[in-house]
C-alpha cells in the first residue's frame, strides 16, 4: 500500500473512530466476505445470522461485493448461518471478545436441488422497486428476448415502467422525464459517458459479464453526485478464480468471446470480453440495410491480497457508428461514439476499527461525432478523472456512510455545418465534493436515511449542499413503503439537438458561465408487496427541474449550442406485477410520466407572440406498457416480451425556405439563401404509437465438457412500421427495425 | 421442473394468439408531420426595382418545397403583380435555379429554388399588389410602394488624412443598400464585374441623409480594378428594419415580414448608379 494510500486511511479511520471509540471499547464486530466456493465470485444476497446464547438474533445481508458487518454484538458465544438460495447453508461457532473486530469468510458450495427455489429478494426483480431503487440481477436479463443467446442490461432496463428510449437504436435512455446525459452510468464505480451501443438492445453491459446492477429512477442517496436523473451502477463480475472457463457466441447480430480464469487460483483471477457487431454483414440475410458497427472489449483483474482486502482493475472500451437515419443518403450523418472506462476498486476492512474503507480511481473519457469519419461535421469529447474514498461504519441502529471525492472534468466540441462558421470550445472544471448518509434504524421496521452531500467547482460555480433522505417502513415482512427526497445537481451538461430525437450526438460543457449547475428536486414513494406468487409495486414520484441548458430554438438547420435556460415538472407513476408460477413467469410494467418544459426566448415573441413557451419535450412517453413471459419447459425456454409506448412529441413543421437575409438588397439569382425550417410551436404534435413483440426460444445442449446453446427469435415479429423519429430537416420518415428473425447459438465450457 | 398442466398451457396460447391478432391490425403507424392548415402558405424573398428591365423574386411554396436536398418540386403556383391604380395586372413566369453545394469530393449536392420573373414596369412612387395563390386558391401577398427617385450621391474622394471615399445619400428615406461595383481584370486577362455592399459600413447623418465610407480595393479582388461605379439603393416603406437583430433573430419567422399569409419580406427600391473610378 503506498503512503499517500496509508495516509488517507489513517486520516479516515481516525474520523471515523473519534466519535465512537467508547462503544467500540466493549462491542465486538463481525464482518467479512460472501462466495461462491466454486468460482470464487461474491455473492449479493446471503443471508448472515448470529444467535447468541439466550437465543437473539442479529443478521445482516450481503453487499454486492459479498461483504457483510454485524457490529454492536454484545461479547460471548454465537451460532452463525450463513445461508443463499442455491447454496448449502454455513453454520459455525465463535467467540467475540470485548472490542473484537472478527473477520469470518465464508464459500457457500452450490447444491444442484436448491438451485430450483424460486428467488424471492426485497430489492431484485423487476417487480420490485424501493425508494426508486431496484437490482437487478443476470437472471432477470436472462428473460428478455435479445438477438443474442446472451442478453443485456440495456434490453432489460428498457423493460422498465421508468425507463423511456427513443427507439430501438441510438442507445438514448430517458428515466423519469430525464434526459440521457442525465444519468450517472457507473462501472465498478466509474462513470462510463455513452455505455449503450447503437442498436438498442445492447450495451456495455452483457448479461455474461454483469454481477448486478443498482437501478435508481430517482431519489438515490448521497453517495452519488454530479447527474440530476438516475443512477445505473453496474458491478461487473470477478471472473472465476477456481478454474478457467470459455464462451463463445454468434448471432446475426453479434459475435462475442468470453475467457475468465484464476491467475493465482483462489486468490487472483481475471475476466476478459470481446464483442463485435455482424450485423452489417449479415444484410445480405435480410435484404435490409443495417449500416450499424458496434463492439466492446472489457477486462476485469480481480484480487484477494489479503482475507480482509479486495482490489480490481476494470478496463472498458467501446465503439459504435452507423447511420441513424439509414434512408438519408443526402447528409450521409454517420454517427460516431467511442468510451474508455478505466476503475481501480480497493475495499479493506481495517482490523483495528470496524469500517468499510473503500477507494475508486477512474478515468472515463468519450468523444462522440457526426459527420464523414474524415471530416466530422460535429465532435465533442469528455474526459473525466475521478478519486473517491467510501467508508461505511455499521453501529447496532445507525449505519454511517460518507466520503469524499476529486474530480478533474475537461470538455470540448467543435461544431461545423455546412451554412455556418466553425464553432470550437474546450472546458476544464475542477472539483471537489464529500458526502454524509446516516441511516437510522428507528425500529426494527422503519429505516431512516438522512444526507448530505457537498461539491465545489471553485472556477466555475458556487459550493453546493444538496440535503436528501430516504426512509423505508415494512409493516410486515412482505410490505414495504418506501420513500425519498432530495436535491441534485449537475456541473457538467450534455447538449442535444432537441429538435431531432433521432440524433444522438452530445455535446459536453459546464453550465453557461455565470450560470447555475442544472438542479432537480425530486420526491417520491410508493409501496410493494408480495401476495404468494404475485409481487406488486407501485410508486408515485414528482420532479422539479431548474437552470436546465437546453438549445435555443432556431429556424436554421443546423446543431446549435447557443442554450438557453428552462424549467421544468415532472410527476408519474410506476406499477408493476410480477407472477412466478413453477416455470412460468410473467411481469406486467405499466408507467405513466408526464413531463413538461418552460423555456423562454425573444425571438419565439416575434413568431408566436409570447416569449415563453410551456412543452413537453421529445422524450415525454405518456403511457408505457411492458409484458414479459418466460417459460421453461426444461428442454426449452421461451421468452416474450410486448411493449407499448404511446407517441413522443415532435414539432409539426409547417414547411421550409431559403431565407436571404435583407442586409441590403437581396440577390435572388445568386444568393441561394440560408435554409430554413418554418415550424409550429414547439413539440405541439405527437408521433404515432409504438409497439413490438420479440419472442426467443432457447435450447440448452450438454455436450459433456460444453454446452451449447441453440436460439431462434425475432424481433418486431408482426413487423410493424414502429416509427423512430421524423427529421425535421429533411422531412423523412425512420422506422426502427423491421421483423428480424434470427438465428444465435452459444458454446460454453462447462 | 413441473411442467404446466394442458388446460393451462392451451389458454395461454390461446390468449397469446388473440393478442397477436389484436396487435397486428391496431393503431395506425402513419404519420404525416405537417402542420397543414392556414396560413402561412408562401415564402416570397425580393424587391421591385424601379431601376430594373426584369424583375426577379424568390418565391417557395412551404409545403411543396419539403425537404432541404430534395429534388425540384414543379411550381403549381399563379404569380401576379397588380397595379390598382391601373387595374394593369401582370402575371409573372417562373423558373428554376439550381445551387450546388460541395462539401466533399464525393458528395455534391443540388438545392434548387423557384424566382419569379417579369419584364412588366414598375415605377417610383406607384403601388402595387403581388400575390402568389395556389391552384386550391391559397394565397399570399404583399403591398408594395416604389419609393421616389433621388438625387445623385456626393462623391467626396480621399483626402491627405483618409484613404477612403466619402460617399453622402441625401434625399432617402430608407437606405436598402450602398454596392461598389468594380470592374476587375484577372491574371488571365478575363474582365469580370464583382459588386461589394457596403450597407453594413453606412451611417446616418440625419433622416434622409447618409455617409458610407469606402476604400476602394480593400476588398481582395484578386485582379486589377479597371473602373468602380457606385450604385444607391432606396428603398420603399415595407423594406425591413433589420438593423437591431442578430443573426438568429433575423432569420426567426416573422422576425421581419410585409407577406401577408406567407412568410418572407418584399419590398419596393429605386436604385441611382454613379461612376466612382473611371
Amino acid at each position: 500500500m503506498c503512503l499517500r494510500l496509508k495516509l488517507a486511511l489513517l486520516l479516515c479511520l481516525s474520523l471515523a473512530g473519534l466519535p465512537l471509540g467508547q462503544a467500540r471499547a466493549q462491542e465486538a464486530t463481525l464482518r467479512g466476505f460472501i462466495t461462491d466456493q466454486s468460482t470464487g465470485e461474491p455473492l449479493q444476497g446471503a443471508n448472515v445470522i448470529v444467535r447468541d446464547t439466550s437465543g437473539a438474533v442479529r443478521g445482516a445481508v450481503s453487499e454486492p461485493n459479498g461483504l457483510y458487518q454485524i457490529s454492536a454484538l454484545a461479547p460471548g458465544r454465537y451460532g452463525v448461518r450463513v445461508s443463499f438460495v442455491g447454496y448449502a447453508a454455513h453454520t459455525d461457532t465463535l467467540r467475540l471478545a470485548p472490542g473484537q473486530i472478527k473477520t469470518l469468510n465464508v464459500a457457500l458450495t452450490p447444491t444442484e436441488q436448491q438451485l430450483e427455489e424460486v428467488v424471492v429478494s426485497s430489492k431484485a426483480g423487476a417487480a420490485t422497486i424501493q425508494g426508486g431503487e431496484q437490482t437487478v440481477r443476470p437472471a432477470d436479463i436472462q428473460r428478455i428476448p435479445t438477438p443474442d443467446v446472451s442478453g443485456d442490461l440495456a434490453s432489460y432496463l428498457t423493460s422498465l415502467p421508468s425507463v423511456v428510449s427513443a427507439g430501438d437504436r441510438g442507445g438514448q435512455l430517458f428515466i423519469r422525464g430525464g434526459t440521457a446525459s442525465q444519468n450517472l452510468v457507473l462501472i465498478d464505480g466509474t462513470l462510463v459517458y455513452q455505455p449503450f451501443h447503437i442498436i438498442g438492445f445492447f450495451s456495455a453491459f452483457p448479461q455474461d459479464l454483469v454481477a448486478n446492477a443498482d437501478v435508481y429512477a430517482g431519489g438515490f442517496g448521497a453517495r452519488y453526485s454530479g447527474r440530476i436523473s438516475s443512477v445505473i451502477d453496474v458491478s461487473m463480475r470477478e471472473g472465476n478464480k477456481q478454474q478457467f472457463e470459455g464462451a463463445a457466441s454468434l448471432s446475426p447480430y453479434l459475435a462475442s468471446a468470453r475467457i475468465e480464469g484464476p491467475i493465482r487460483e483462489g486468490k487472483m483471477s481475471m475476466i476478459g470480453s470481446v464483442r463485435h457487431s455482424i450485423i452489417e454483414q449479415a444484410e445480405p440475410l435480410y435484404s435490409e440495410s443495417f449500416p450499424f458497427q458496434f463492439g466492446d472489449q472489457f477486462l476485469k483483474l480481480h484480487s484477494i491480497p489479503q482475507e480482509n482486502s479486495r482490489y480490481s482493475i476494470t478496463a472498458l472500451h467501446t465503439y459504435d457508428r452507423g447511420r441513424i437515419d439509414t434512408g438519408d443518403t443526402d447528409r450521409n450523418a454517420v454517427f460516431r461514439w467511442r468510451n474508455l472506462a478505466l476503475a481501480h476498486r480497493l475495499v479493506v476492512l481495517p482490523s483495528t476499527v470496524p469500517i468499510l474503507f473503500e477507494m475508486n480511481n477512474g478515468i472515463s473519457y468519450v468523444r462522440n461525432a457526426v459527420g464523414t469519419p474524415d471530416r466530422p461535421e460535429r465532435s465533442s469529447e469528455a474526459l473525466r478523472l475521478n478519486t473517491e474514498l467510501h467508508l461505511t461504519r455499521t453501529m447496532r441502529r445507525l449505519e454511517f456512510d460518507w466520503g469524499f471525492f476529486a474530480r478533474m472534468q475537461w470538455s470540448g466540441f467543435t461544431l461545423g455545418e455546412q451554412f455556418a462558421n466553425i464553432e470550437i470550445d474546450s472546458d476544464v472544471l475542477f472539483g471537489v465534493g464529500g458526502y454524509l448518509d446516516t441511516k437510522i434504524s428507528l425500529t426494527d421496521r422503519f429505516d431512516l436515511t438522512p444526507g448530505l452531500a457537498l461539491s465545489w467547482y471553485p472556477t466555475t460555480y458556487t459550493p453546493s449542499a444538496e440535503p436528501r433522505v430516504r426512509l423505508a417502513w415494512h409493516p410486515h415482512p412482505n410490505h414495504t413503503f418506501s420513500a425519498a427526497a432530495g436535491l441534485y445537481r449537475q456541473p457538467i451538461v450534455g447538449v442535444s439537438d432537441e429538435r431531432d430525437t433521432g440524433s444522438v450526438f452530445v455535446a459536453w460543457m459546464p453550465a453557461p458561465e455565470g450560470q447555475h449547475q442544472p438542479q432537480a428536486v425530486h420526491v417520491l414513494g410508493g409501496w410493494q408487496g408480495q401476495f404468494g406468487p404475485i409481487q406488486l409495486a407501485a410508486e408515485g414520484y414528482y420532479k422539479h427541474l431548474s437552470h436546465l441548458s437546453v438549445p435555443r430554438w432556431s429556424a436554421r438547420a443546423r446543431f446549435t449550442t447557443d442554450l438557453t435556460l428552462a424549467s421544468g415538472n415532472v410527476y408519474g407513476v410506476d406499477t408493476r406485477l410480477g407472477w412466478q408460477r413453477g416455470p412460468l413467469y410473467t411481469y406486467l410494467g405499466y408507467g405513466f410520466s408526464w413531463t413538461r418544459y418552460t423555456a423562454t426566448q425573444d425571438d419565439l415573441a416575434m413568431w408566436f407572440g409570447e416569449p415563453i413557451q410551456a412543452y413537453h419535450p421529445p422524450h415525454d412517453r405518456r403511457h408505457q406498457l411492458n409484458a414479459v413471459l418466460s417459460l421453461d419447459l426444461g428442454m426449452f425456454t421461451t421468452n416474450v416480451r410486448w411493449e407499448y409506448g404511446s407517441g413522443l412529441p415532435f414539432t409539426q413543421p409547417i414547411g421550409f425556405d431559403e431565407f436571404i437575409p435583407p442586409r441590403g438588397v437581396p440577390d435572388v439569382q445568386d444568393d441561394f439563401g440560408e435554409p430554413r425550417l418554418i415550424y409550429e410551436k414547439p413539440y405541439q404534435g405527437r408521433l404515432p404509437a409504438y409497439h413490438r413483440l420479440d419472442i426467443s426460444v432457447e435450447r440448452a445442449i450438454d455436450l459433456g465438457s460444453a454446452e451449447l446453446t441453440l436460439q431462434a427469435g425475432g424481433i418486431n415479429v408482426y413487423d410493424r412500421n414502429n416509427l423512430f423519429y421524423f427529421d425535421l430537416f429533411t422531412v423523412q420518415r425512420v422506422d426502427q427495425l423491421p421483423l428480424v428473425p434470427y438465428l444465435s447459438l452459444k458454446l460454453a465450457t462447462n | 421442473m413441473r411442467p404446466l398442466d394442458s388446460p393451462f398451457r392451451r389458454s395461454a396460447l390461446l390468449s397469446v394468439l388473440c393478442g397477436l391478432l389484436f396487435l397486428t391490425s391496431s393503431c395506425d403507424p402513419s404519420v404525416d408531420p405537417f402542420a397543414r392548415d392556414g396560413a402561412p402558405y408562401f415564402s416570397i424573398v425580393g424587391v421591385l426595382d424601379a431601376g430594373r428591365d426584369t424583375q426577379s423574386v424568390r418565391v417557395a411554396s412551404l409545403r411543396d418545397s419539403v425537404a432541404l436536398g430534395a429534388p425540384p418540386v414543379p411550381f403549381n403556383a399563379t404569380v401576379t403583380s397588380e397595379h390598382p391604380a391601373s387595374g394593369r395586372r401582370t402575371t409573372w413566369r417562373d423558373s428554376l435555379f439550381r445551387f450546388r453545394f460541395v462539401r466533399d469530393e464525393d458528395l455534391q449536392r443540388d438545392r434548387f429554388v423557384h424566382n419569379a420573373w417579369t419584364t412588366a414596369d414598375f415605377r417610383p412612387n406607384e403601388t402595387y399588389r403581388f400575390t402568389v395563390t395556389d391552384p386550391n386558391g391559397a394565397a399570399s401577398s404583399a403591398t408594395v410602394t416604389l419609393p421616389d427617385t433621388f438625387p445623385a450621391p456626393e462623391l467626396i474622394p480621399p483626402g491627405m488624412f483618409s484613404p477612403a471615399w466619402d460617399i453622402r445619400v441625401h434625399g432617402v428615406d430608407r437606405l436598402a443598400d450602398v454596392i461598389i461595383i468594380y470592374r476587375v481584370e484577372r491574371s488571365s486577362g478575363e474582365i469580370q464585374t464583382v459588386e461589394i455592399s457596403h450597407i453594413a459600413d453606412t451611417v446616418r447623418l440625419s433622416p434622409q441623409e447618409y455617409s458610407i465610407d469606402v476604400v476602394v480595393g480593400e476588398e481582395p479582388l484578386s485582379g486589377t480594378v479597371l473602373s468602380s461605379d457606385v450604385r444607391i439603393v432606396a428603398a420603399g416603406p415595407e423594406w425591413p428594419e433589420s438593423g437591431d437583430l442578430d443573426d438568429e433573430m433575423l432569420v426567426a419567422p416573422g422576425a421581419v415580414s410585409n407577406v401577408e399569409d406567407g412568410l418572407g419580406y418584399l419590398a419596393g427600391v429605386t436604385s441611382k448608379t454613379v461612376p466612382m473610378i473611371e
